[in-house]
């Protein structure tokens, strides 16, 4: 707490003070090392901000280079870009990704090893009293109908 | 401002190109898979034979029958073969063919429909009639519904020809 009052007086005493006479009485503070190094502190940070408060400014001898240095860029190729490259790049992303879908969905399933067979779904007859057989081999499916004897129509 | 309204037209027409060209591979692809999976119509070979059992060591076939051996070997109960007659029905898809093998037995084919797998499903029906008083008389013999691979075959066996012989009905998608 005494500390910070006492950085507190040694700020507004700082900015009270102007040049040599500032850095005669700031010799004052030698013998306290917080102090001095406090004081040090203030010093780099009000210099820091004059530094930036002061404007540039073109002097006449200037002017000319300066000029020179814009028409120079004016006059320098601005460098290739491709503005709509990204936009192109995602738009053709996203029509692959739907023609790669249609493609799989179109193109339904891979034939599988019951391609190769021929076989039986349903079977009927309308004989009476007759019995409907079928059997499926690979390539050969048979309905055999076992006709009763005397089967009289 | 003009270049980069270019730059944006150009850009436009690159994304149409590619999606018209990327859109457009798939509904090729497309079209082609509904050629190849839904042609106008198939053509059903049938072969209609006489089918007895003589007691022979080895089945017996007439020699225009040897591409049939194999799936004649289902049929029970019999070990001679001979021809009656074959047809070739040219059948489009959802409609029904018929044609006559005996004076007692006709056959009728209907497309169904033709799998992803290459299998093409059909409906055949074997129809008996019988003439009796001067009065036509119809009964299905047979029916079944057969998914046929490519090359196979479809063997409706077991009605009866005369007292000594069976029918049997060879079918196969060419």
């Amino acid at each position: 707490m005494f500390t910070s009052r006492k950085k507190r007086a040694v700020e507004q005493w700082f900015d009270r003070q102007e040049g040599a006479e500032r850095e005669e009485s700031a010799c004052g503070f030698s013998g306290d090392a917080e102090l001095a190094g406090h004081l040090a502190d203030i010093r780099r940070l009000r210099e820091g901000v004059k530094a930036v408060a002061v404007r540039q400014q073109i002097a006449d001898d200037q002017f000319g280079a300066f000029m020179a240095g814009i028409h120079e860029r004016l006059t320098e190729q601005a460098p290739r870009r491709a503005p709509g490259m990204w936009a192109l790049a995602s738009m053709a992303a996203v029509v692959l990704l739907v023609a790669i879908s249609a493609v799989v969905v179109m193109m339904g399933k891979p034939a599988g090893v019951r391609a190769e067979q021929t076989e039986i779904e349903a079977y009927s007859t309308e004989i009476k009293g007759a019995t409907v057989d079928a059997q499926s081999d690979k390539d050969t499916a048979t309905v055999w109908v076992n006709v009763p004897a005397g089967d009289v129509w | 401002m003009v270049t980069h309204r270019c730059r944006l037209r150009r850009g436009l027409i690159g994304c149409l190109t590619i999606a018209a060209a990327l859109l457009g591979l798939p509904a090729g692809l497309a079209a082609q898979s509904d050629a190849r999976a839904a042609p106008e119509k198939i053509t059903v070979s049938v072969t209609a034979l006489r089918a007895t059992q003589e007691n022979r060591s080895e089945v017996q076939l007439d020699a225009d029958l040897e591409p049939l051996r194999k799936a004649l070997g289902s049929v029970k109960n019999c070990d001679t073969f001979r021809k009656i007659t074959e047809a070739r029905i040219d059948v489009p898809f959802g409609a029904e063919k018929g044609v006559d093998l005996t004076a007692h037995y006709a056959l009728y084919v209907t497309a169904v429909s033709k799998e992803n797998d290459g299998r093409v499903r059909i409906k055949a029906r074997i129809e008996e009639c019988a003439v009796s008083d001067s009065e036509k008389r119809t009964r299905t013999a047979v029916s079944a519904v057969s998914s046929m691979a490519p090359g196979g075959h479809l063997v409706l066996a077991g009605l009866k020809l005369d007292d000594a012989a069976q029918f049997v009905a060879v079918l196969s998608v060419e």
